[in-house]
């Protein structure tokens, strides 16, 4: 869609039937009176190596109303300094909700090594409904993408933009709260924010990890705050990092007193949804016996939950979009809803059984910085008052078994909404048994040196997750893969002969995969040795990839490893071996663990039998970067067992 | 003009009925018509209709559900409320929304459960007629099983079509007449890694109402010419290729989905950004200016799902044979005419260098003036992942040496389309990944990577203090294995059998790794991995290793030698051999 831009002064916003209609306004698209920034001349490669841009110039003003409805200005201009420079900052995208704001493109251009400068064309400016992704389920057409793509842009040109981007819609009436870094990827030649506020909504704010030069102005009954910074140096990132959110220089700025406030005012938003009606009622009465415990029937609710209402997002609607529920009687209805209308239909459904069930916000992915509220919140879970606290559940993981998936662990805020107001709570660390991979296999090498064996995978926690929603979301014959592949990790020469997995119909059983394998010309004959692996490997071969790479093969780390789960694996193999050999050798025992990792291996033997035992646990979901060295220590301690081998000699 | 439909399929879900009307009136508008059934049989169906999303482009068509309901087990009819029905945007429209304005239709169906059955009839309406003739594809089947699938093609009765599968039947109905094609119980294509494109595997109809490929190429011409301008930049070819390679951004949206009328070329020389199509024809009109004869080219479609597209067509290897249509062209590349042959350009692929190009090996239509004609584009030869290891062991297991690698063509590609977005500080880190899989305690003394346009460079010399530990006098040394770049191994075998051939992205590569190990006077060496030459038709696998004084020498070689590899030839058997844990293992012995 492209707006027409019309020349007035002030945005001009029509409301009607509901929803709000946008008109895209350009002010004085002339380059008459622009002049080249000097400031862009100092910027290059010499000052900046390795680069593709910099940030020249990010600022952002505000202006609050005392209902909390605000205007936000943001300038911003960005020197490109390569050819993914161009890539990556040739086109500039934004988005708005018409339920709460609307956005303009004020001013657009770009300026040239060579003093050209170019105002962007109105047809470069592009609005249109945010797009559906491939596997994605947000189809949410109310909100729009902007988009400027910047016409003429080559290395060493400069990217301008200034938006205006106006609240109408406030989150919390009356209030005002934002955050905002204060670090990038890029380097950062200059920020600035500036928030212009009555004084009476008295704003606190606070800044984490670094410090920001600040200064406040009086303005009658207002007060304008200004922080502003210059030549930040860009993050490097690094493998397995946190979110850059969580690790880059911070500013929180919040009018609202409390966690307890905002936890009260999403307990008001969500309440009305959690009303039940007769066909909720009928349902729970087939799905609950009278014979079952209050833990069976959570268990039954949560199960049915998790598995038959669908995870999608339509149009956003009502009040407070984006954060309050669907009802539940709306969600029993569809069978789908994204995760705050999965969560609000399981709180109705534990009241409706006299459980005292509240919904709650939270973060799997990144921190909420507790020191001031404000809003960092993108998930829906449920919260359930048990003899020993709380304990939580969230509906929306399909697939899994356990009430919290294992990456909601580890200390991820958890708001609950309650009438009163409940403070910030965070989720209790997990023990690496609750996700484990237990292999227990069983081989036996026979004189035509061919490996045959089973092999048993227990699973649970995010290993059940992971292979459930593998095995039940792909074809039969990408299970086929799944299983062979694991194996071909250790023995690409492995052959599945035949598997089966347990557990798949119900999350009430655990997930469990038998296979049958067999390896042909299995072992190294090497004069009188026989040299061999046991099937899934040798230990302190602990290969982590990620990504970006291996976290662990940098010798520091400024910032921590963000594993997100804690993990066990354990091998138990018997391993036969032919009667025509007696073992000479065994990869030497060892045991090595700190307060982050450890790694056993063990070998004994039983008559013509070997009898493997090798362990490895991640026992932390985060490393800490000053904690790291002494990981690392570990593994390349244990590395030198890796090219051991079994050795076998002739009798 | 484009109508768009996404075909989702897998097991999970029965397709009971699909039955798709193409029909074109007299005055050249086209309707599309499809009612679809679907069984859900489990969580993966669920996923996969419970959101139906259907392309098409606002501007040049309208969009009508006729009827969208589900029916549950017990025979309840749920219809989706107004708010499930929405108008997104394609991923095409976000990324380029300069060219597509393409939606995306999406209707979200309640009650979708195992058992429950969903019926969609959807309608599209072009509001103009196309400029090109009729001509179309379709292909019969999909990721999930069929019971029946219908395609009738409904013209008027002057319209002179060919088909390359017969109708079941043919009816005239007033001034039409109506040609329908049925089929029953198709079975699922499955998935497969390197399987062939879905039109080699499941039954394609083919229809055009243009007599030959010469008439198509003049049409097509003539659309694409009102692109190529007058305009100048520099003499030689390669000046000017690096120059719409590189000055002017690739916004990537393949014009199936945007059409083929190009943007002029001064504008896109201006805007400094343009699509693959336009990008092309500015590198024809600065060629041309030039002195250059020079063209476009049409070829294959890459990787990616297909759709149905009205009236667009398609693309089969005996092409000449076939009916002129157009839905597997997926791209335009450029052809320069030169003494000794045809040279052929791609500027919007990044990081290719002006010598290769993805559809090297590939069939090509060759558009000019006034004739075209298809074409082989030559193989390219140099796919390559080139490995030298220089490596020095001890008498207690540790490691040193040198990793000097090479990449080019595909692999290069790759590789460079991977790390642009890292800065030099990321592309250090990578390294000492790199490095972190020969061995975890391994540290890296020296790197040095260099990224041209037809190769990537990488050296590390690095030192591995506890690469491997003795056994008594035993020293067991496992040679590491390519730490650089992705070359398809073990992901090919992960099946047990082979349903499809293997379909390559590149007509032959080859992964060469040659190791020089020294080993000192108080270690003996005692076994060597076993020589093995395993080849068939397409393939070829080596390793040598042979021995001199306190040296080893070793070879591993994979040699692709065609896009296809046979279905039923040894392929997985031989890579498992190959792959096999041993045939890297050396063993010594302390004196």
């Amino acid at each position: 869609m492209k707006l027409p831009f019309i020349r007035w002064r002030f945005p001009f916003i029509i409301k009607g039937m509901g929803s709000i209609l946008l008109i895209i306004i350009g002010i004085n698209q002339c380059t008459k009176g622009i002049i080249y920034p000097p400031v862009l001349k100092e910027i290059g490669t010499e000052k900046y190596p390795g680069v593709d841009g910099v940030i020249v110039y990010d600022s952002t003003k505000i202006e609050v109303n005392e209902d909390g409805t605000s205007i936000s200005t943001q300038h911003k201009m960005i020197k490109i300094l390569s050819t993914y420079g161009k890539k990556k900052f040739g086109e500039q995208t934004f988005a708005f909700c018409t339920k709460w704001d609307t956005l303009m493109v004020v001013s657009a251009r770009v300026y040239n090594p060579t003093g050209e400068i170019i105002e962007v064309p109105d047809g470069n400016i592009d609005v249109y409904p945010m797009p559906a992704w491939e596997g994605a389920k947000f189809f949410i057409p109310n909100v729009y993408m902007v988009k400027i793509t910047y016409p003429q842009i080559e290395i060493w040109s400069t990217i301008e933009y200034t938006i205006k981007d106006i609240y109408y819609e406030p989150l919390f009436a009356n209030h005002f709260q934002y955050y905002t870094l204060f670090e990038s990827e890029y380097p950062l030649r200059e920020k600035v924010v500036q928030i212009d506020i009555p004084k009476k909504m008295d704003l606190k704010w606070t800044v984490l990890r670094g410090d920001i030069p600040f200064k406040k102005e009086d303005k009658r009954d207002r007060e304008i705050y200004n922080w502003s910074t210059r030549d930040v140096k860009a993050i490097e990132k690094e493998a397995v990092m946190p979110p850059i959110r969580d690790v880059a220089t911070k500013l929180l700025v919040s009018t609202l007193p409390s966690w307890e406030y905002f936890s009260k005012w999403y307990y008001k938003v969500s309440k009305p949804t959690f009303e039940t009606d007769s066909v909720i009622k009928e349902f729970i009465a087939e799905l609950i016996k009278p014979e079952m415990n209050n833990e069976e029937k959570i268990r039954a609710l949560f199960n049915w939950t998790v598995e038959n209402i669908r995870y999608v997002e339509t149009t956003l609607s009502g009040a407070k979009a984006g954060f309050k529920p669907a009802l539940a009687t709306q969600t029993y209805e569809r069978k789908y809803g994204v995760c705050r209308d999965k969560a609000a239909f399981l709180v109705a459904l534990l009241k409706e059984i006299g459980i005292d069930a509240y919904i709650v916000i939270t973060n799997p992915m990144e921190m909420v910085e507790e020191n001031l509220p404000v809003d960092q919140f993108n998930h829906a879970v449920v919260a359930v008052k048990g003899d020993k606290g709380y304990y939580y559940l969230d509906p929306t993981v399909e697939n899994s078994r356990d009430y919290l998936p294992a990456f909601e662990y580890n200390g991820k805020a958890m708001l609950i909404s309650s009438e009163k107001g409940e403070p910030m709570r965070y989720s209790a660390p997990q023990a690496p048994e609750k996700n484990s991979m237990n292999l227990i296999g069983k081989s036996s090498l026979d004189k035509n040196n061919k490996l045959t064996g089973t092999l048993t995978i227990e699973t649970s926690g995010i290993m059940d997750l992971q292979f459930r929603t593998l095995f039940k979301q792909f074809p039969p014959e990408m299970k086929e893969r799944i299983v062979t592949s694991f194996i071909m990790q250790s023995n690409p020469s492995a052959v599945v002969d035949t598997f089966f997995v347990k557990g798949l119909s119900s999350l009430d059983e655990p997930l469990s995969i038998i296979l049958r394998y067999h390896i042909d010309d299995y072992a190294s004959e090497m004069g009188e040795l026989l040299t061999l692996n046991p099937p899934l490997g040798g230990g302190g071969n602990v290969s982590v990839q990620f990504g970006m790479g291996n976290p662990f093969a940098l010798d520091e780390r400024k910032y921590p490893i963000n594993l997100m789960v804690t993990l066990k694996t354990s091998y138990r193999e018997v391993m036969e071996i032919p009667s025509n050999y007696k073992i000479s050798k065994f990869p030497d025992e060892f045991d090595i663990s700190n307060e982050y990792i450890s790694l056993r291996q063990c070998y004994k033997s039983k008559k013509n039998k070997i009898v493997i035992n090798s362990d490895f646990s991640l026992k932390r979901a985060r490393i800490p970067a000053e904690n790291y060295p002494e990981v690392k220590k570990a593994l390349k301690e244990a590395d030198k067992y890796k090219g051991q081998k079994i050795l076998l000699k002739r009798r | 003009m484009l109508i768009g439909l996404l075909l989702i399929a897998s097991s999970g879900a029965t397709i009971l009925s699909d039955s798709i009307t193409l029909s074109i009136s007299h005055s050249g508008l086209g309707t599309l018509d499809r009612k679809l059934e679907v069984l859900i049989e489990s969580q993966q169906g669920r996923e996969e209709f419970g959101d139906i999303e259907i392309r098409y482009d606002k501007e040049q068509s309208e969009f009508k559900i006729i009827e969208a309901y589900t029916e549950t087990e017990d025979g309840n009819i749920y219809k989706p409320e107004k708010k499930a029905i929405s108008d997104v945007s394609t991923p095409e429209s976000h990324l380029a929304p300069m060219y597509s304005k393409n939606l995306l239709k999406v209707v979200s169906f309640p009650q979708v459960v195992e058992g429950s059955k969903l019926y969609y009839h959807y309608r599209i309406i072009s509001k103009e007629p196309s400029p090109l003739p009729l001509l179309g594809s379709h292909i019969f089947g999909g990721k999930f099983p069929i019971k029946k699938e219908i395609f009738i093609l409904k013209l008027p009765d002057t319209v002179d079509i060919s088909f390359n599968i017969k109708p079941d039947e043919s009816k005239k109905k007033e001034d039409f007449i109506i040609h329908r094609w049925e089929r029953k119980d198709i079975e699922r294509i499955k998935d497969s890694p390197y399987k062939p494109p879905k039109y080699e595997i499941a039954e394609e109809l083919v229809f055009s109402s243009n007599p030959s490929w010469e008439e198509l190429g003049k049409r097509i011409y003539s659309i694409l010419k009102d692109g190529i301008q007058s305009c100048k930049r520099g003499e030689e070819l390669e000046e000017i290729y690096s120059f719409v390679c590189d000055s002017i951004r690739t916004i990537p949206v393949s014009f199936q989905l945007i059409g083929l009328k190009p943007q002029p070329a001064n504008e896109i020389k201006k805007n400094r950004y343009g699509c693959p199509r336009d990008k092309n024809i500015l590198l024809i009109s600065l060629l041309r200016g030039a002195g250059f004869d020079a063209f476009p080219v049409l070829v294959q479609k890459k990787w990616g799902k297909s759709w149905v597209s009205m009236p667009l067509g398609g693309f089969l290897s005996n092409v000449e044979e076939q009916l002129p249509y157009l839905s597997r062209f997926g791209g335009i590349i450029t052809g320069v005419q030169m003494d000794d042959g045809i040279r052929f350009l791609d500027p919007s692929c990044e990081h290719c260098g002006s010598s290769y190009t993805p559809y090297e090996g590939k069939r090509a239509w060759i558009i000019k003036k006034d004739t075209s004609y298809f074409y082989q584009i030559l193989p390219f030869k140099k796919n390559r992942i080139e490995i030298k290891n220089e490596l020095s062991l001890s008498e207690e297991g540790s490691l040193e040496g040198k990793i000097n690698c090479i990449l080019t063509g595909y692999f290069s590609r790759n590789f460079q389309n991977w790390i642009e977005s890292k800065n030099e500080a990321e592309k250090e880190k990578y390294l000492k990944s790199v490095i972190s899989r020969v061995s975890m305690s391994a540290k890296l003394d020296t790197t040095i990577m260099e990224i041209s346009k037809d190769e990537v460079r990488i050296v590390l010399e690095f030192r591995a203090p506890r690469y491997t530990s003795r056994q008594d006098k035993y020293l067991i040394f496992e040679l590491f294995r390519n730490p650089v770049g992705f070359f398809p191994l073990s992901v090919v075998i992960s099946e047990k059998e082979r349903i499809y051939p293997y379909y390559f992205r590149f007509s032959n590569a080859i992964l060469k790794e040659e190791s020089t190990i020294l080993y000192p006077g108080s270690l003996q060496l005692s076994h060597l991995p076993e020589t093995m030459n395993l080849s068939n038709e397409g393939y070829k696998l080596t390793i040598t290793t042979t021995r001199e004084k306190g040296k080893i020498k070793y070879l591993r070689e994979v040699s692709y030698q065609k896009r296809r590899i046979s279905e039923t030839s040894r392929f997985i058997p031989d890579m498992k051999k190959f792959l096999n844990e041993k045939t890297n293992r050396f063993l010594f012995e302390r004196k």
